[in-house]
């Protein structure tokens, strides 16, 4: 279970990103966050590994205070949260199996690692996740020789070598058509159910995330405005969520 | 309020820099005469005389609006962007900004003619005396030139080597003169200081040490000199990183403690001792830097005022420790970045010509001293390129390989170093290029290779030897130059 508690995260420069946002995703969720661009989104995720440190506010983890963790603490709760990101960030120059084989790094033996030596089973592993988002045929080619879709995957094969109890999701799918998108979110589904991975996932398109979610929250500013289930939000809450002018458009 | 400030401090810096420009006018009209000059015996108060001027004219300019000072530092308003171009605006000779650059520019190159002696006289009638050299440049003595293929070799090899051995260093330097790696880094602030201070004592201690265990082998069958120049760079670096460790150890286990009393203790005694040791290398070495004279000079020769320092230092430095927590955030990675860029840029900036005639003291003559010279700059000048091309690399991966919890280690080698590799290769093979060019030079001071024969030969106006040297540099250097073009094409 992840508690945030009065979140908020002003910038250097004063960029105020997050204002006392509370929040509690319970185990096997698929929470999708939605918002306009700038309305915190990334910001909120990156807060709960630690990538940005919060200003204010706690965020609790199985019991467990993140943002009060040493450095050696933190690197033990990250290693059981899985990210995936808008741009994938792959290293473009490596092969695919070396990117997905980075998702261990935090398990194996540091100095190995370095040299670049990792036990069997844990290639075996990283073939095995690249089976089950079915690229496997792809793991000795560079990637930045796959397509954008395959890329995300390579993604999610990298969050899951972490074995991860939570997966954060940071706009999956901006990059990608909407038919891709559909095959990238149907993975992050298929772990959610099949390995009851709580997944939080942060989307532009609304019909994305009614189609996705078991529960949507909405930023707006940097505040929590909407939490609730997808068939809640109707035509004022979208108008409250994404401006007077805005236009549903969809994905199919 | 904030708008009063700027507009305060820009009319300042506006002024004086009217100052400046209206002082530098009468100096320079001055200057021009300065042979007649010199031997006056009120000729300095000419010039401040001129400076005075300055400032009177400046003053004066104040009021009347538009001075060329205030216009760059941005005192005048631009028009608003609904009334400009309206009407036509006085020609830039009629306005006072165009009429001081004007005076400025016609004075300042008068006064650089004059100051680099240009002399029509001589261009237009000894041409015929520099053919007497050029005759015998473009009639090459080729039978030189197998020594001086020879020395070309060495030259070759001096580059090579020097880049080579630069590249090491230079790529660890780079990771911690590369913003984007080590802003993040943060310590706790009295773990920084106590291992800070414990690491310098251990540095000293190592190095005296050395010093006494080397002094019973003088005028004995051992070569004390070279036991003694092996052992204390070692024993630095053991007592540097040895007490450093426990001084660690010491903090943390204060910190680990409820209490954080006896933590703040020490981090506020090793402020104090801090503050000490500034006072102590500042002062000595501002004293020996200004009078010119030994390092010593403070401590000796200034009778009850090396205290007084001392105190001062110690009392500032335990100010600054008081009101610090040790368990304060404390921007060491920045310290680091600002720390190394520094070293990076006063090295660059001294040429590798300089390094040699300081390597060549230590190394005597031949290309070993040049090689270093070259080495030393090479990691300057890499260090910077290198660690440019660590900020800018893609950070993405970086958050992400972070965010599986690797450690910053893990982090660098998965998602650093797949990045920067292909950019590092094209810069080295660039340096080697930059560095054959630059041996060439570094042999005019005893630094080995073929520029050593050059001069010789213009020393001795062998011309048609010197003919040989330049032509083989020339070539050499083309030829390689358009190697390393090709093999960086490939690489990128």
């Amino acid at each position: 279970m992840l508690e945030i508690k009065h979140l908020t995260k002003v910038y250097e420069g004063g960029v105020q990103a997050l204002t006392d946002v509370s929040l509690t995703v319970e185990d096997g969720e698929f929470l999708v966050v939605i918002g306009l661009s700038g309305s915190g989104k990334s910001t909120l995720m990156r807060c709960i590994n630690r990538l940005i440190e919060p200003t204010e506010g706690q965020i609790i983890y199985n019991g467990e205070d993140i943002t009060a963790a040493p450095p050696e603490q933190l690197r033990l709760v990250r290693r059981k949260i899985g990210m995936v990101f808008q741009h994938f960030n792959l290293v473009r120059r490596s092969t695919v199996l070396t990117n997905v084989l980075s998702g261990r790094l935090g398990y194996v033996n540091p100095w190995a690692s370095v040299l670049h030596r990792f036990p069997k089973e844990e290639t075996e592993r990283a073939m095995h996740n690249l089976e089950r988002v079915g690229i496997a045929e792809k793991a000795y080619a560079r990637a930045d020789e796959l397509s954008g879709g395959q890329q995300q995957r390579v993604g999610i094969a990298r969050a899951l070598m972490q074995e991860p109890e939570l997966v954060l999701a940071d706009e999956p799918v901006s990059a990608l058509d909407p038919a891709t998108s559909h095959s990238v979110l149907r993975y992050l589904e298929q772990i959610n159910r099949e390995d009851g991975i709580t997944v939080i996932c942060n989307l532009h398109f609304l019909d994305l995330a009614r189609r996705y979610g078991t529960r949507i929250v909405a930023l707006k500013d940097g505040r929590l405005i909407f939490d609730g289930k997808p068939d809640e939000i109707d035509r004022d809450r979208f108008k409250e969520i994404y401006g007077e002018e805005a236009q549903e458009v969809g994905v199919n | 309020m904030n708008n009063e400030v700027i507009t305060k401090k820009a009319r300042l810096q506006g002024f004086l820099l009217d100052w400046l420009i209206w002082a530098y006018i009468p100096v320079a009209l001055l200057y021009l005469f300065h042979k007649q000059l010199k031997d006056l015996p009120y000729v300095l108060w000419l010039y401040l005389g001129a400076v005075a001027v300055g400032l009177i004219v400046a003053l004066v300019l104040q009021s009347s609006g538009k001075t060329l000072g205030k216009r760059i530092t941005g005192q005048i308003p631009e028009e608003p962007i609904e009334t400009r171009g309206a009407e036509k605006g006085a020609p830039w000779y009629k306005t006072q900004v165009g009429i001081t650059a004007l005076i400025l520019g016609v004075v300042t190159f008068v006064l650089g003619w004059h100051i680099t002696e240009i002399n029509l006289y001589y261009v237009f009638t000894r041409a015929e005396k520099m053919t007497n050299m050029t005759d015998r440049l473009v009639r090459p003595y080729w039978p030189v030139i197998g020594s001086l293929i020879e020395k070309m070799i060495e030259t070759i090899f001096l580059a090579l080597m020097s880049t080579t051995l630069s590249i090491p260093i230079a790529v660890i330097v780079s990771f911690f003169a590369a913003r984007n790696l080590m802003y993040p880094l943060t310590t706790k602030w009295g773990k920084a200081l106590t291992t800070f201070m414990f690491a310098i004592v251990g540095g000293w201690l190592g190095g005296q040490i050395a010093g006494w265990l080397t002094a019973p082998l003088e005028d004995t069958i051992f070569d004390a000199q070279l036991i003694g120049g092996i052992l204390r760079p070692i024993l630095f670096l053991v007592g540097l990183f040895g007490l450093g460790y426990v001084g660690h150890r010491i903090i943390q286990a204060l910190l680990a403690r409820k209490g954080l009393a006896a933590a703040q203790v020490v981090t506020r005694l090793m402020g104090a001792v801090l503050g000490l040791v500034a006072a102590y290398v500042l002062a000595s070495a501002v004293s020996a830097v200004a009078f010119g004279a030994s390092w010593r000079i403070f401590v000796r020769d200034f009778g009850i005022w090396p205290y007084v320092v001392l105190a001062l230092g110690t009392i500032g430095g335990a100010i600054w420790g008081w009101n610090r927590h040790p368990n304060d955030e404390f921007a060491i990675g920045r310290l680091v970045y600002s720390v190394v860029r520094f070293i990076l840029n006063t090295t660059r900036s001294i040429e590798p010509f300089v390094w040699a005639l300081i390597f060549v003291t230590w190394f005597r003559l031949g290309p070993f001293p040049g090689t270093v010279a070259l080495m030393v700059h090479s990691v300057a000048a890499l260090g910077k390129l290198y660690s440019e091309q660590i900020e800018s690399i893609d950070p993405g991966p970086l958050e992400a390989v972070r965010a599986t919890g690797a450690n910053e280690i893990q982090t660098i080698t998965y998602a650093v170093i797949p990045q920067i590799i292909p950019p590092f290769i094209s810069f080295t093979i660039y340096r080697w290029d930059i560095n054959v060019r630059m041996s060439t030079i570094i042999g005019l001071v005893g630094g080995g290779g073929i520029g050593q024969m050059l001069f010789q030969f213009q020393n001795l106006a062998q011309w048609r030897k010197t003919s040989v040297a330049v032509i083989l540099i020339v070539a050499v250097v083309m030829t390689l130059d358009n190697i390393s073009a090709r093999i960086r094409e490939k690489i990128i």
